[in-house]
């Protein structure tokens, strides 16, 4: 049977306009099935929508009871005490500001002050120095007693959908952090129009940290939504073990992952010497697939087992991701559904469908988005964007313009209605004649190369100069990289051409979600 | 002591270029995991669990943010084996 790859109808959705909506849908159609699996000491718990419902709705009568209108931070590892916490707080009609556990506290303190957050639940085991900080703060590993407390109150706060609930901070790779405003309408908006397009099947495990809009808003409430199991992964030291165990069907990844299962792949191939033989299959599936046989299950079995045997989703989404990869995954049995979202959108703008797809793309656009691409950028409308960036009107101003919201993207949409991003505007080269170069587009050139790691193409006195940090046999080797632009300069305008190349020893300075720090490099303090 | 440091050490570089598959030469005390070993993140997580499994031990994930050098892992092992 030939893959289907054509288009569909959207997934019919129940409307919603806030996440009490969401919660009130789900005990409605799937009351006594597993919403979330989680470890606790080594316990395996499981709660089904039900309690995910009662535990929340009792949380917002202790959150209502102690807070009105309050800026409570939660900082802490992925945990079902998370999910219900923050259920718990945007359902009493106060504000939930996610902060990354990981950071360190100066930073954490930066991040409360700019949100005005005045309250932290933070988790005990990641980040006791809180405990130190003059906030008000309670630990997440006794949410017991929140609960215990919360059963003597009755949140009587009526939800206004549009009021901002959440607040993300974005990890933009140039200028200060953001604090991201989303009311529950955005967030439940971008749920039921990312399930329109996109279906999960089977169960979910989930790794992505919930301080990301992906993390929570799609790897969380998406499939909360669908009705499908979740497991919550403690620790990504478990994660092999958890496909093993929970079989997903669907997983949610950023290219990190996919890119490490990749390596990891051919890594146990070599160790057990089956890198000819797995070579050979790949090559001889491929073949079979095209005259419309697939015996990829088959093929293929000891490494889909890794994945616990049933994964037929990676839904991909985060940074740029080489089609390369989807190819290759595909040709083993599992689909990678490569998406775009931004936290300003909460965050899916558009994904590959489970059976409508196109390599390079990031796919078809979620229902009730409308896109409009203004000087070769893509902007966005619908219910879905956010209300603004917290106390930063400028900010806010510079991005919403008319209605629309300036991703910062450029990218185009092709007949087939397929969404494709060709670079950054933010990071544009623009030449003293007015031209604009995107210098994403000559950096995924030059990665076609073997010879580059990475590579960060700047402009300095109007010049094309790239900073090229070498695969390790290349160290150094300043003539393999200066052919390779003379190759790569061929038959370009001169205001396109590359200048000069400046090879580098090391690895470029990232931010914590592994973003190359470009601004870093032309300051000079990434050489 | 000094005796014990090296074979703490070479147990490290071992199991590092194992599951790595990074040749022992290139793997010093000082080598740094990210920048010298070329590690990405997943990549420690992976090595993390190597560990775990050879000294019968648990490493907190809030531990792992520690690990730049290779020797950071020995003292760790160290204080914790």
């Amino acid at each position: 049977m030939r893959i289907k790859n054509e288009k569909y109808d959207y997934y019919y959705h129940d409307d919603m306009n806030n996440i009490k909506d969401m919660l009130d849908l789900s005990i409605k159609k799937y009351p006594n099935e597993i919403a979330f699996s989680y470890e606790v000491d080594g316990k395996h718990i499981d709660k089904t929508y039900q309690e995910v419902y009662d535990e929340s709705i009792i949380l917002s009568n202790y959150f209502y009871k102690n807070y009105k209108n309050e800026h409570i931070a939660i900082i802490s590892e992925n945990s079902y005490n998370f999910i219900i916490l923050l259920f718990g707080i945007v359902l009493s009609g106060n504000i939930c500001v996610i902060i990354d556990k990981d950071l360190d506290s100066k930073h954490i303190e930066k991040l409360l002050k700019i949100s005005d957050s005045k309250v932290i639940y933070y988790s005990n085991k990641y980040c006791p120095f809180i405990k130190e900080m003059k906030y008000k703060s309670f630990i997440i590993e006794d949410t017991k007693e929140y609960l215990n407390i919360g059963k003597k109150y009755l949140n009587k706060n009526k939800i206004d959908d549009d009021k901002t609930s959440i607040i993300f901070f974005t990890s933009g790779t140039t200028g200060f952090n953001k604090a991201v405003m989303l009311s529950q309408k955005n967030i439940v908006k971008n749920v039921i129009g990312a399930s329109s397009i996109f279906k999960p099947s089977g169960s979910v495990v989930s790794f992505l940290p919930f301080h990301h809009a992906f993390g929570l808003i799609t790897g969380i409430f998406k499939p909360f939504n669908y009705g499908v199991p979740v497991l919550i992964n403690s620790s990504l030291k478990y994660i092999l073990d958890d496909f093993k165990y929970y079989k997903p069907e669907t997983v949610f990844v950023v290219p990190l992952f996919v890119e490490t299962f990749y390596k990891q792949i051919w890594k146990n191939a070599r160790k057990t010497k089956k890198e000819k033989k797995l070579k050979a299959a790949i090559k001889l599936s491929n073949t079979l697939l095209k005259v419309g046989i697939d015996l990829r299950k088959k093929l293929f079995k000891s490494i889909l087992n890794e994945f616990g045997g049933n994964l037929n989703y990676m839904i991909c989404g985060g940074s740029y991701l080489d089609k390369k990869y989807v190819k290759w995954f595909r040709s083993i049995g599992i689909n990678i559904l490569n998406g775009y979202g931004i936290t300003e959108c909460a965050p899916v703008v558009s994904v590959n469908r489970n059976h409508h797809f196109k390599d390079g793309s990031i796919g078809q656009l979620c229902k009730d988005v409308e896109v409009k691409i203004i000087d070769g950028e893509i902007c966005i409308k619908g219910d879905i964007i956010m209300k603004g960036y917290y106390k930063d009107k400028k900010a806010t101003d510079e991005v919403l313009i008319d209605g629309y919201f300036h991703t910062g993207d450029l990218g185009y949409i092709d007949d087939d209605g397929f969404l494709f991003i060709t670079g950054r505007r933010k990071n544009l080269i623009i030449l003293s004649n007015g031209e604009n170069i995107s210098p994403e587009m000559i950096e995924s050139d030059l990665l076609k190369d073997d010879a580059v790691c990475e590579v960060v193409v700047y402009e300095e006195n109007n010049k094309i100069i790239a900073s090229i940090f070498p695969q390790e046999e290349y160290l150094g080797d300043q003539e393999y990289f200066d052919d390779l632009v003379y190759k790569y300069n061929k038959g370009k305008p001169k205001n396109h051409q590359i200048a000069l190349v400046i090879l580098r020893n090391e690895e470029f300075i990232k931010n914590n979600n592994k973003k190359i720090l470009r601004d870093k490099v032309k300051e000079g303090n990434n050489l | 002591m000094k005796k014990d440091d090296n074979k703490e050490l070479n147990k490290v570089i071992d199991i590092i270029s194992k599951t790595c598959e990074i040749d022992k030469k290139n793997i010093k005390e000082s080598s740094n995991l990210l920048t010298d070993l070329e590690l990405e993140s997943l990549d420690v997580v992976d090595l993390i669990v190597a560990f775990e499994n050879e000294f019968n031990i648990e490493i907190q994930d809030q531990d792992i943010k520690n690990f730049q050098t290779v020797g950071d892992i020995v003292n760790y092992l160290k204080a914790h084996v």
